[in-house]
């Protein structure tokens, strides 16, 4: 069974343009880092340079994460307690660590 | 079904809730009332297992909320003061989704879903956005919600707060409801009148304290001696109202329809001496009627400032 904060979080936050333009920018930058990478070597192609290329955007989306996921589970976690709807989960079967891995995962 | 005992909470200095107890039998709809700020919510947050007592202990179905929470909270049903309720989500998708947290088989879900918002006579909006209800069907909703565990218990603080005369008699109607399913209800409210077409006992809570508990009949005998009266005269009515702020057993007076109407809390000895004083005064009264101790005089008189319950 999945987890419903997780489902939720899944279901409301797609069905935003929003987020799909979001995806998009950050895909279209991801990409561009590439073919930049790729045009300043044009010369001769080395496959090494692919998996320089690959090392870098890994390690700089690793860091984003790190960096990116406590903020947002917290402002999420949050916003359930400013709309008060905290108290509700608190007031189910879920456990607070469902509440949190939710929040991380979404 | 729930047991509060000696609960004490303190907020640093200030008491919230002063040695609370009662008791509520399985099947009865108990009737929580006091003043805004009063203890009604604390007590209700305790009770659910959202908030510790200072001292003393709830038990629901014999399990001690503080030591047990997701055992008791199985049997609990909550609804608070506030919709709580995520406006991007449809009806239906909102009910599964307190489904999921409840933790129950996604199979089962729909035939629950259906029958709760059929209950509260929600079932043709299932698709409709949370955003686009009203204030009342919201308020139905988040019942429905709380009932998708198929509790014993519900814990309704103020379910008709800010409803519309409408509203308030469809979630009375669902309240029938539930009492003919043989739910324990505990509801909390300021309006008195409604609590009393539908709770079989009442507790009046002021300041923290419990000062009047027991049927409806059995606070109105315990208050027979303060009841309402209405003073119809030919004299100005401002005049009269003067006339009866200063006397001591007076409280409560107010204009109502050419009608003076105010609390008495003596006998029928003081009525009559009152009547006299009245026209001794030169007060050319026309209609001196006791309009009985109705809940809500008995409630204004309790919860008045420096008011003391006589039990």
């Amino acid at each position: 069974m999945i987890n419903p904060i997780l489902e939720r979080e899944l279901k409301t936050r797609m069905r935003t343009v929003k987020t799909s333009m979001l995806l998009m920018v950050y895909l279209l930058i991801m990409s561009l880092i590439v073919v930049v990478f790729f045009l300043t070597n044009q010369n001769n192609f080395n496959p090494k340079v692919a998996v320089s290329i690959y090392h870098v955007i890994a390690t700089a989306q690793f860091i984003i994460l790190m960096m990116m996921l406590p903020a947002i589970s917290a402002v999420s976690i949050s916003g359930e307690r400013e709309r008060q709807t905290l108290d509700l989960m608190l007031c189910t079967d879920i456990s607070p660590w469902k509440i949190i891995f939710g929040k991380i995962f979404s | 079904m729930l047991k509060v005992e000696n609960l004490v909470k303190k907020y640093r200095k200030f008491l919230a809730v002063d040695n609370i107890s009662f008791e509520v039998n399985a099947g009865e709809i108990y009737g929580f009332v006091g003043a805004n700020g009063a203890g009604k919510t604390t007590t209700m947050m305790i009770a659910c297992g959202l908030l510790g007592a200072t001292s003393g202990a709830v038990y629901i179905n014999g399990v001690d909320v503080a030591k047990s929470p997701r055992l008791a909270k199985k049997h609990i049903g909550y609804m608070p003061d506030f919709f709580g309720v995520y406006d991007d989500l449809k009806v239906s998708e909102y009910m599964n989704f307190y489904c999921g947290l409840h933790e129950i088989p996604i199979n089962e879900r729909q035939a629950i879903i259906d029958s709760l918002l059929e209950l509260v006579n929600l079932s043709n909006k299932k698709e409709f956005y949370v955003d686009h209800l009203s204030r009342g069907m919201k308020q139905r909703l988040c019942l429905a919600r709380s009932l998708v565990h198929d509790p014993s218990l519900l814990i309704l603080d103020e379910p008709a707060s800010g409803l519309d005369p409408r509203a308030r008699v469809e979630m009375r109607e669902v309240l029938m409801d539930l009492k003919d399913m043989g739910k324990t209800v505990i509801i909390s409210s300021h309006i008195l009148s409604e609590l009393a077409e539908i709770c079989t006992s009442i507790g009046i809570i002021h300041n923290g304290k419990m000062v009047s508990s027991g049927s409806v009949m059995d606070i109105q005998n315990q208050m027979k001696h303060l009841s309402k009266i209405k003073v119809k005269a030919l004299t100005d009515v401002t005049l009269i109202r003067t006339f009866l702020k200063e006397q001591p057993l007076v409280s409560q007076v107010v204009l109502a329809n050419g009608l003076v109407e105010f609390s008495f809390s003596g006998n029928d000895e003081d009525k009559y001496m009152l009547l006299q004083q009245l026209l001794e005064n030169g007060i050319k009264v026309i209609h001196f009627e006791e309009a009985g101790g109705s809940l809500e005089s008995i409630f204004m008189h309790i919860t008045e400032e420096g008011g003391e319950a006589s039990d």
